[in-house]
C-alpha cells in the first residue's frame, strides 16, 4: 500500500490539513473543525457500512446519546470539572446500548435491510421521547456546555481558547480514530468480519459466531459515534433534538457515500466536501440544498457507488506485486 | 357505563388507526412481498394523497372530489417512479432503499416549495355523528373504516380469484419460473407498484380531514407501517391485518394512559423486543 505515490498522498495530506487554519481563517476553520468531528461520525458509520455491509440508518442515535450525556452531566454536576467523565460515559452508554440491540437484533437474524429499518425506528424513539421530555430540555435543548479543556490529571486544565488551537486538537483526535480503525478492520478480528460481509453462511461453518462478531463492531461503531457526539457537544456548546434526527442520520449517509464507503478515509473526505459545499451553497440557495442532498442519493446509486476515495483508488489502482497478498476486500470493501 | 362508553370509544378510536395503518401496510406490504422492494418514500405517497385533497379544494373541487383523485394521481406517479427508478434497482435492496430515500427527501422539499413550510388543514367532507343505543361516534370515521374493509376485501379478491392475483402469486414464489411461464414480470411489477402506490395515496387522501398535514408527517406513518409489515410477518396479506390490529390498538390504548408520543416510543420499543421473539413475525 505504502508505495511511493502513497506516500506522496500521505505527505500532501498531513501539509493540507496542518497547514489549512493558517490560511482559512475563523470562519472556515471552525467549519473544518465540525467537518473533523462529522468526520469520525461517519467513520463510525463506515465501520458498519463499509466493512461489516450492515447499513444502519439511525447512526445518529448514537451521536445525539454521546452529545445528550456531556451536555446533561455538565448541566447537573457544575461543581466539579466532569469533562473526562462525560467522553467516558459518552463511549460506554451507546456500547451498551449497541450491544443489546445486536442481542435483539444479530442473534434473531434480524439483518440487512431489515435491521436497517429497525434502526431507523430506534432513532425516531429517541428523538420522541427527547423532543418530549422537558428534564432533557424538550425541543429547545440543552444549552451551556463548556468548550474544550484539556484534564490530565495532576496537572491543572488546559482550556483550547482560540478556534485554531481547537482545530489542532480536533485534528489529533481524528487521526488517532483513524489510526484506532485501521487497526480494527485489519485486525484478525475485522477480517472475519469482512468474511461475513462476503459470505455469513460460509463464515459461520467455519465455526465463527458471526451474530457476536457483528455485534462486537456494532458496539464499536456505536462507541466512536458516541465520542464524536460528544465532542460535537463541547464544540457546538448545545444539543437538540435534531441531533437523533432522520435527517442528520441520512447525513451521515451521504458523507460516507461521497467519500467513499469501506475507505475510512473517505468518510473525512466526504465530510469535509459535502460541509463545504453545504455552507457554500446555502447561503446562496436555502430552497435547494434539500433537493441536491435528495438527487444526489439517487445519482449516487446509479453511477458514483465508489464516492471519491474509492474512485481515485481505481483509478490509480494497478496490481503492484506485494509480499503478502490480501483479501480484496480489505482494499476495496465497496458493494 | 359511562366507563363501558369510554372504553368502547378507545377501542373506535384504536379501530381507525388500525385502517388507516393497514391502507398504508397493504401497498407497502404488498410492494416488499412482490418484489422485494423496500419503498421509503411510501410515507411521502401518503403524505401526496392528503395534498391532493388540498389542491382539490384550491380548485375549488370538494374533498369528494380529492379522495377520489388520490389514488389515480399517486399511482400515476408511482408508475412514474417505477419505471425510472426502481427498475434498475431489482433485487439490490439496500440501493433500492437509498435512492427511494433520496426520492423522499425530494418529494418533501418539493411539497415545501409548492404547497408551504407550514401546517394545513383539509376541508371536512362529512361532518356529524352517528347515535346509537345512547352512544355516538364521528361518522366521518365509521366511513373511513367501511372504506378500509372495501379495500381488504377488494385487494384480496385481487390476490386470490383473479388472473393477474396468480401471476403475482406465481412471480413472489419464483420469478424465473414465472417469467419462463410467459408472465410478463415487469409488466406485473409496474402494476404491483402501482398499486400500492395508490393505497398509500388513498389512505393519505382519507386521512387528510384527521391530521394536521405537513410534509414531515409521512415519516411518521412510514415507521409505524414498517413495524405492521414486520410484526405480521413478511410476504403475507393477512399478516398485514394482524400487525395493525396490534400495532394501532396497543398505540391507541397506551396513550390514553400516557402522553401520545411516549406511548409510540413505546410501541416500537415493544415492537422490537417481539421481533426478537418471533423474528418472522406475529404470525409467520
Amino acid at each position: 500500500m505504502r508505495s511511493r505515490r502513497g506516500r506522496a498522498v500521505l505527505a500532501a495530506g498531513t501539509l493540507v490539513a496542518l497547514g489549512l487554519p493558517l490560511i482559512a481563517g475563523k470562519y472556515y476553520t471552525e467549519l473544518l473543525s465540525q467537518a473533523l468531528i462529522f468526520g469520525i461520525f461517519a467513520m463510525s458509520l463506515d465501520l458498519m457500512w463499509g466493512y461489516a455491509g450492515v447499513l444502519n440508518f439511525g447512526h445518529a442515535a448514537y451521536f445525539g446519546l454521546g452529545g445528550y450525556l456531556v451536555a446533561l452531566l455538565a448541566r447537573e454536576m457544575r461543581s466539579f470539572d466532569p469533562s473526562n467523565l462525560g467522553y467516558a460515559l459518552a463511549v460506554l452508554v451507546p456500547v451498551v446500548l449497541a450491544g443489546a440491540l445486536g442481542y435483539f437484533l444479530f442473534y434473531s437474524h434480524v439483518t440487512g435491510v431489515y435491521f436497517t429499518i429497525i434502526t431507523l425506528v430506534v432513532t425516531m424513539i429517541f428523538q420522541l421521547i427527547v423532543s418530549d421530555w422537558y428534564w432533557l430540555g424538550g425541543m429547545n435543548g440543552i444549552l451551556g456546555v463548556p468548550g474544550f479543556a484539556l484534564h490530565v490529571w495532576p496537572a491543572p486544565a488546559w482550556e483550547l481558547d482560540s478556534e485554531v488551537e481547537v482545530y489542532y486538537a480536533l485534528l489529533a483526535v481524528s487521526v488517532l480514530c483513524y489510526l484506532f480503525c485501521r487497526y480494527v478492520v485489519r485486525s484478525p478480528f475485522g477480517l472475519v468480519i469482512a468474511a461475513i460481509k462476503d459470505n455469513q453462511e460460509r463464515t459461520e461453518f467455519f465455526g465463527y459466531d458471526t451474530a457476536y462478531l457483528t455485534t462486537i463492531m456494532f458496539m464499536i461503531s456505536a462507541g466512536l459515534a458516541g465520542l464524536s457526539g460528544a465532542l460535537y457537544a463541547h464544540f457546538s456548546g448545545f444539543v437538540s433534538p435534531p441531533l437523533f434526527g432522520l435527517n442528520f442520520s441520512t447525513d451521515v449517509i451521504v458523507w460516507v457515500a461521497v467519500g467513499g464507503r469501506g475507505t475510512l478515509v473517505g468518510a473525512f473526505v466526504g465530510a469535509v466536501v459535502v460541509n463545504l459545499l453545504k455552507a457554500i451553497i446555502s447561503d446562496f440557495f436555502e430552497v435547494l440544498w434539500l433537493l441536491i442532498v435528495g438527487a444526489f442519493f439517487i445519482v449516487t446509486v446509479f453511477f458514483f457507488p465508489d464516492g471519491i476515495v474509492g474512485t481515485l483508488r481505481k483509478l490509480r489502482w494497478r496490481p503492484a506485486p506485494s509480499p503478502l497478498p490480501r483479501p480484496a476486500s480489505m482494499r476495496e470493501g465497496g458493494v | 357505563m359511562l366507563e363501558l362508553g369510554s372504553l368502547l370509544t378507545q377501542f373506535l378510536n384504536g379501530a381507525t388507526l388500525v385502517s388507516v395503518l393497514i391502507l398504508i401496510s397493504i401497498g407497502l406490504a404488498i410492494i416488499f412481498g412482490v418484489m422485494g422492494v423496500i419503498n421509503l418514500a411510501h410515507g411521502e405517497f401518503f403524505i401526496l394523497g392528503a395534498y391532493t385533497v388540498i389542491a382539490a379544494d384550491a380548485l375549488g373541487l370538494s374533498a369528494w372530489w380529492g379522495i377520489a383523485l388520490a389514488p389515480l394521481i399517486v399511482g400515476l406517479f408511482g408508475a412514474l417512479v417505477e419505471v425510472g427508478i426502481i427498475r434498475f434497482l431489482y433485487k439490490r435492496p439496500l440501493e433500492t432503499l437509498l435512492a427511494t430515500w433520496g426520492l423522499s427527501i425530494v418529494i418533501r422539499q418539493l411539497v415545501r416549495i409548492v404547497f408551504g413550510v407550514g401546517y394545513r388543514a383539509s376541508p371536512h367532507p362529512l361532518l356529524g355523528d352517528l347515535k346509537a343505543f345512547g352512544f355516538t361516534y364521528p361518522i366521518y370515521r365509521v366511513f373511513l373504516m367501511a372504506v378500509c374493509l372495501a379495500v381488504i376485501l377488494t385487494t384480496f379478491y385481487v390476490f386470490y380469484r383473479t388472473d393477474f392475483g396468480s401471476k403475482i402469486r406465481a412471480i413472489t414464489q419464483d420469478v424465473e419460473m414465472a417469467s419462463a411461464l410467459a408472465i410478463n414480470t415487469s409488466r406485473v411489477y409496474l402494476s404491483t407498484f402501482a398499486f400500492g402506490s395508490a393505497l398509500a395515496g388513498l389512505a393519505g387522501a382519507l386521512m387528510a380531514p384527521e391530521i394536521t398535514i405537513s410534509p414531515e408527517a409521512g415519516v411518521n406513518f412510514l415507521a409505524r407501517s414498517f413495524f405492521v409489515v414486520i410484526l405480521g410477518g413478511i410476504g403475507q396479506l393477512a399478516g398485514v391485518l394482524g400487525g395493525a390490529l396490534v400495532v394501532g390498538e396497543l398505540e391507541t390504548f397506551l396513550s390514553y394512559m400516557i402522553s401520545a408520543t411516549t406511548a409510540q416510543a413505546a410501541v416500537l420499543v415493544i415492537a422490537i423486543i417481539i421481533i426478537r421473539f418471533r423474528p418472522r413475525g406475529l404470525f409467520g
